[in-house]
């Protein structure tokens, strides 16, 4: 196994370089650049302005030397300043990374929470009242738009009943600080995570269940109810485990997900996180930024193929690679 | 003793010929419709394909006519007719519920009821489409991953990566703009946009059969049919990869849902369906701003209910379709 | 399995609870979220002040010093900040409103948008220069004894700082001081240049070695041929790359001539890349950045030079601006070569930025240490910057403001969603922000106007519809398409009283607009129809067509689904349609629909204008503007664009704006479609309305008067 990672490790930066070269012609190849984007509703600027700003930010650069030199930073750890922002893209990165990571992390936590049992149950009692709500429960939450359950929620218990806030990630008019401040960014969190758990949370109910039915009509949980363990032995420890390779395939992707942010719903509620960010950039042309944070999300993404593929082996014996 | 023989021998025969054979293929069949859940399914998307195909020849509207409102008669002028320049003359915007526009119009002056019946051909077809062809790429490619192992794994896994590293906005807005300079006209983008969709999401499918295909090739039935010395394209195509069925298919049902839903977002990026086009992603788009969600509820919600109600039904086929499938059903 | 559930339900209960319970009491939750305040403007940074953690229970609304009510702190709400608290370096309108209340400029707009004095005062006296021609002296001085919000005195040192900062050589932000006509000016910002730029603009006969020697001069121009041959030849392989297979006479690998004559310049036969290069020099008359920039096929000639020739030189050792003297502590004279209608606010409507602050480490041609502390602004308004955090950037009041100490004593700046503000307001969160205004949200705000109040300001800005003039040469099919715009009914749909249809292609709030100027292009498709056969078009098979092609016209246009201008389309579609010719309507992304604009792809576009300052025109419809998208340039408007800038004389200057729009109408390259009314609202529960300003205009809001508004 340990000659498999550091196997994997090795191979992993060839494709990290390899994407790196992808994402610098796609940022580039992007329409628009940074100078043309911020003085387009701007009377007065002039083409020597232009040509002057272009020089500025490297833009008159051609791509092949842009990469090269992007390349020569980044290795040393300097992923350049924001256009946007002005800053470096790596304290941009850090700044907002809780935020993001907070809004995350405490869904995926509360998708897994729910989304598990709730499948098995579903998939125990098949066909069975329960299971239909459950089901179609899951089916709605995946089948509309985040932005619809957000503008529909806000309406409802942010306007409509006003126990919870609008939007923002604390109150301005008030001075938190300490456990205050804690609780009242956690009044702030509650609509936003509960969009991303119904939104999410539907499709790794489906699969548990799925995989539950699957497992629940094989021989060796007959065997099992037959020598007379409960119901919960037969369940968590022999059926469960079983189910679980789907699982943990999409915990791995999960990981990139963290960072990565939900774009939507982080506007919708104006939490500055890094989804948002991203696409500001994306739309202003701010390569450096763009360039840092994909890196960063590439990065994840095949770090969290690495675990789930060692989970695999971890929860299935008979896996070899 | 001889006539005992000769009937149970009759009886048999009887029995024989009176025994209903059932292929392969209707067996599934009947288990199918026995699930009743699955009947709905079916019969909504039905429902749906004859009101979306029939609809829009009973409606009397284009779909993106828009209809004008003189402002001091209050009566309303179709946009071919010539006094639409008139001075009084408006946009009969968000009009409500009346016998003329069963759903009112929308934001732009056009007909909702129309609308959704046109739109609903594109959100139907653009599910399906994407899925047969993230589907086809695949599960073959998780296949042969799955089962070859070592060096063709590595490859094909590290493909994935690079597919999954992929920003999909910024790649949209590049295609966009690609569809733009060749010319392409906006009605055909939605096509070239099917296809590039299909073969981004490919990745996701290869994985998770992949991974499926990890633990199943070294049961036991695999090993006697290695031991037979089956063609390997046969071990994979015949015995793999229809015990990885259910997966395939919760992948498929769920993803019809996933890209009518990615397709509203896409519109917003100028790759989707083009202007003035109708699809319920598009339709449904407008549920963001405020004013639309509070005071106009018949310009979003039927859109929505749409969405909703073909997603649930392609699941509860799904679903019918894995029951229907499975050999190890008891009923 | 029961266990499993049980533990689950209760996690998500405790979960909920302490969510809701965080809310601080009981508290009547409808109209005051600020039944939470904390400490008043002792401790008002997150880090400082754990006393503050006490209160959260707390539902008592006494203040303790500063504010007379029980609010003290004004909330405003604002779209996404980038961040940039720097006059000199943001880029963002909303950035520019934190800005506003951290800085104060020297002069600023009253209501009517003329320039008046704030904290100081300009003025302008022409004057005989020694070689005859008229100079224009502009004076600026600013009050004595303010001091900035951390007690250094302001002098006039900070004003010519603040110059000097936005005519360096390496400034990159939006200002365009470094344009205009003062005396030195351009020496000075072109005291320093990259060295290719530097030697191939003294020329190749240049004798003059103080800043390279003659070898790297000979050098450079060696290097040039090679890298203008090299420029070329990317040319030409794209060219040959590009075209199409089975064209009808392929330019063959090789064929310089060929690839240069689809590039656009004629050449002999046997051209080499670089006689093909030489043609490109002398079409720009030696300007190689402009030539790099428009003609580069992948590199350009900066790349192919190397990195030697791109280092910056000092091509003189002109440290200052001949034009920009210092009188006394507190005046500055600057003295412009050519009038310029616009110089006063250039020179008195700018921040005065602290030298002690942002010059620390400032020479010229560095402007790293200025930029340094973008996120830690320091000025002399009427707040002071402590913190952004979560969204939210937060202000205290400035006890030196030289107006007085403000009243309210903290602000916070957050970050909100467009569609909610309305809400906002109504639920108490925010107190000030502006939504689009709609006729739905007026109702709204009219229902509840013990809650909320508005004001209604026009926007500087316009809605156009776009033709270029290169793609679509013949002026009748212009005007043909310009009278297929039925602009009326959509406009009054969508905006209602909020917006209306303007007649000429300039921002109706600047004061030179001809008010009564009429309509140019009316809804005609009759006479569409005319136009299109004046300009050679025939009814053929249901078709329009001319030399066998059928009229069709590309437009783009950026999110369809929210644009007054969508249904404008749709009809002329149709109409195009009746008649037998097509409108290909391209839906793109916003950043697409630039990029097409600006590239010359699209034959018309549906686009807007932003903030609009003053008459100035030659940027847009100039011959050589930089916006001048529609490519279409007449001598004519050049000329009586040069006129307008030289006159000081408002009625005089009206009458030539309003002949130069006229001529740019009848060009029929920009229909101006609609001006639309944006909107104020303010929160009537926890401001004290009175305190508001007696005029909201375009020019003038609460942020003029921030000082004097007080909360309830």
């Amino acid at each position: 196994m340990k000659q498999y990672i550091i196997k994997r490790l090795l191979i992993s930066i060839l494709v990290l370089f390899g994407v790196s070269i992808l994402l610098y012609g796609i940022a580039h190849m992007v329409p628009g650049d940074y100078v043309s984007n911020i003085s387009s509703g701007n009377q007065n600027i002039t083409p020597e302005m232009e040509q002057r700003m272009r020089e500025a930010y490297g833009l008159d650069k051609g791509p092949v030397e842009g990469y090269i030199s992007w390349l020569g930073d980044a290795i040393r750890g300097d992923f350049g300043t924001s256009f946007v922002y002005k800053e470096p893209v790596t304290s941009i990165i850090i700044k907002y990374m809780p935020a993001t990571l907070a809004l995350a992390g405490i869904s995926m936590v509360l998708e897994l929470l729910l989304a598990i049992p709730l499948g098995i149950l579903a998939a125990r009692r098949q066909y069975s009242f329960t299971d239909y709500t459950i089901v179609a429960i899951a089916i709605v939450g995946i089948s509309l738009p985040s932005f619809f359950f957000a503008a529909v929620l806000k309406r409802v218990f942010a306007i409509g009943l006003g126990v919870l806030p609008i939007s923002g990630m604390v109150t301005a008019r008030a001075n938190f600080t300490g456990f205050a401040l804690f609780a009242d960014m956690a009044k702030h969190f509650v609509l936003p995570v509960t969009v991303f758990v119904l939104t999410s949370m539907g499709s790794y109910l489906r699969y548990v269940r799925t995989n539950m039915l699957e497992v629940l009509s094989a021989d060796y949980v007959r065997t099992a109810r037959a020598k007379g363990l409960p119901e919960r032995k037969v369940i968590a420890k022999h059926a469960f485990r079983n189910t679980l390779i789907p699982i943990v395939t999409l915990f791995g992707s999960m990981i990139p997900a963290l960072f990565s942010g939900a774009v939507i719903t982080e506007s919708i509620f104006a939490l500055e996180g890094l989804g948002n960010i991203a696409l500001k950039a994306v739309y202003a042309g701010d390569i450096p930024y763009l360039m840092g944070f994909n890196m960063f999300i590439a990065a994840l993404t095949l770090i969290g193929t690495l675990v789930s593929d060692v989970l695999y082996a971890v929860v299935d014996p008979r896996v070899r690679y | 003793m001889e006539d005992l023989q000769e009937r149970n021998q009759l009886e048999q025969d009887e029995f024989e010929q009176n025994q209903v054979i059932l292929t392969p293929g209707q067996l599934v069949a009947k288990r199918f419709f026995r699930n009743k859940l699955a009947c709905v399914g079916l019969g909504i998307i039905i429902v749906m394909i004859l009101f979306c195909a029939i609809g829009p020849f009973i409606s009397p509207y284009g779909e993106y006519e828009i209809f004008y409102i003189n402002s001091t008669t209050g009566e309303e002028v179709r946009m071919k007719e010539d006094s639409v320049g008139g001075s009084d003359m408006g946009i009969n915007v968000k009009a409500p519920i009346s016998s003329a526009h069963w759903l009112g119009t929308d934001a732009d002056g056009r007909d909702v009821m129309t609308r959704l019946m046109y739109g609903g051909r594109i959100s139907l077809f653009v599910g399906i489409i994407v899925v047969a062809i993230e589907l086809v790429i695949g599960v073959l490619m998780g296949g042969i991953a799955g089962y070859y192992g070592g060096a063709v794994d590595m490859i094909i896994m590290r493909l994935v990566e690079i597919f999954n590293s992929i920003p999909f906005i910024p790649l949209m807005l590049i295609i966009s703009s690609v569809l733009f300079a060749s010319g392409v006209k906006p009605q055909h983008k939605i096509f070239w946009i099917m296809g590039i969709m299909g073969v981004l999401y490919w990745a996701g499918v290869a994985r998770l059969v992949r991974g499926q295909i990890l633990s199943l090739r070294e049961l036991e039935y695999m090993q006697a049919a290695e031991a037979t010395g089956i063609r390997t394209s046969k071990k994979i195509l015949k015995h793999l990869i229809p015990n990885v069925m259910p997966i395939i298919i919760l992948i498929a049902t769920m993803d019809i849902g996933g890209v009518i839903l990615t397709e509203s977002v896409l519109s917003y990026l100028g790759v989707g369906i083009a202007w003035p086009f109708a699809s319920w992603g598009n339709m449904v788009d407008v549920v963001k701003q405020s004013v639309i969600l509070k005071n106009y509820i018949n310009i979003w919600l039927p859109p929505g209910i749409c969405i909703l109600l073909t997603v649930l039904a392609w699941n509860f086929i799904g679903d019918g379709m894995r029951d229907a499938f499975d050999p190890r059903m008891k009923r | 399995m029961k266990r499993m559930r049980q533990a689950l339900a209760l996690l998500l209960s405790v979960a909920m609870l302490t969510a809701l319970t965080a809310c601080g009491g009981g508290g009547d939750q409808k109209s005051n979220e600020g039944g939470n305040e904390g400490d008043s403007n002792a401790n008002t940074t997150q880090e400082e002040g754990n006393e503050t953690a006490d209160n959260e229970e707390d539902n008592s609304t006494e203040k303790e010093s500063g504010g007379t009510g029980t609010y003290d702190t004004l909330v405003i709400g604002v779209q996404p900040l980038d961040g940039v608290f720097s006059p000199f370096f943001y880029q963002s309108a909303y950035d520019d409103q934190v800005n506003s209340l951290i800085f104060e400029s020297i002069c600023e707009l009253n209501p009517d948008g003329e320039l008046v004095d704030n904290c100081g005062h300009v003025e302008v006296k022409e004057e005989k220069a020694e070689d005859g021609s008229t100079k224009y002296v502009y004076t600026v001085s600013i009050k004595e004894g303010m001091t900035f919000s951390d007690g250094e005195a302001i002098t006039i040192d900070d004003v010519l700082f603040t110059y000097y900062v936005y005519a360096d050589p390496s400034y990159d932000g939006m200002s365009t001081f470094a344009t205009l006509d003062i005396d030195g000016m351009a020496d000075y910002v072109n005291s320093e240049k990259p060295l290719w730029k530097a030697i191939s603009e003294a020329g190749k006969e240049n004798t003059d070695f103080t800043n390279w020697t003659e070898e790297q001069q000979t050098k450079f121009w060696e290097d040039l041929d090679v890298a203008g041959a090299a420029f070329a030849q990317e040319i030409v392989d794209a060219v040959i790359a590009g075209q199409e297979e089975g064209a009808e006479n392929p330019i063959q690998e090789g064929d310089v001539k060929g690839a240069a004559a689809s590039w656009g310049f004629e050449l002999a036969d046997g051209a080499t890349t670089l006689d093909f290069f030489n043609a490109m020099v002398e079409q720009y008359q030696g300007d190689l950045a402009t030539l790099s920039d428009t003609e580069t096929a992948g590199s350009s000639l900066a790349d192919l030079l190397g990195e030697t020739y791109t280092q910056m030189v000092a091509l003189s050792d002109v440290n200052e601006i001949r034009g920009i003297q210092k009188v006394d502590d507190y005046t500055c004279t600057i003295t412009f070569n050519s009038p310029n209608i616009s110089a006063d606010k250039q020179v008195a409507w700018t921040s005065i930025m602290p030298e002690h602050y942002y010059g620390a480490g400032f020479s010229k041609g560095n402007l790293d240490s200025v930029k340094e502390k973008n996120t830690a602004p320091l000025g002399s308004g009427a707040y002071v910057f402590e913190s952004y955090d979560n969204n939210i950037v937060s202000l205290t009041a400035n006890p030196n403001y030289w107006a007085g100490e403000p009243k309210i004593p903290n602000i916070k700046v957050q970050t909100v969603n467009e569609e909610d503000k309305v809400d906002l307001v109504l639920n108490g969160e925010i107190d000030v922000t502006d939504p689009s205004a709609s006729t739905e949200i007026i109702e709204q705000l009219e229902a509840e106007t013990d809650k909320a109040s508005y004001t209604l300001v026009d926007n500087p800005g316009y809605g156009y519809i776009g033709i270029n003039a290169e793609r679509v040469p013949d002026l009748n099919v212009r005007k043909g398409l310009m009278h297929l715009m039925n602009r009326a009914p959509a406009i009054s749909s969508y905006y209602g009283e909020l917006g209306a249809v303007i007649e000429r292609p300039m921002t109706p709030t600047l004061a030179e607009y001809p008010d009564d100027a009429t309509e140019y292009y009316g809804y005609d498709p009759a006479k569409a129809l005319e136009y299109f056969k004046a300009a050679g078009y025939e009814e053929k098979d249901g078709k329009l067509v001319k030399d066998g092609e059928q009229l069709t016209i590309t437009v783009g246009i950026g999110d369809s689904a929210t644009h007054p201008s969508t249904p404008i389309l749709t009809q002329m579609a149709n109409d195009m349609e009746a008649m037998g010719a097509q409108l290909v309507v391209n839906d793109m992304q916003f950043n697409i629909l630039n990029t097409e604009m600006t590239g010359g792809n699209l034959d018309m576009w549906v686009m807007a204008w932003g903030n609009a300052t003053d008459c100035d025109l030659t940027q847009i419809f100039g011959s050589k503007g930089g916006s001048n998208y529609q490519r279409y340039s007449d001598p004519k408007i050049d000329a009586i664009q040069a006129e307008i800038l030289k006159t000081i004389d408002f009625d005089e200057r009206c009458k030539l704006v309003a002949e130069e729009l006229d001529m740019i109408m009848e060009a029929a390259v920009y229909m101006p479609v609609y001006q639309r009314k944006n909107m104020e609202i303010y929160n009537a529960t926890t401001m004290n309305l009175d305190t508001l300003p007696e005029e909201t205009t375009t020019y003038y809001n609460y942020s003029k008067e921030i000082e004097t508004l007080e909360m309830q």
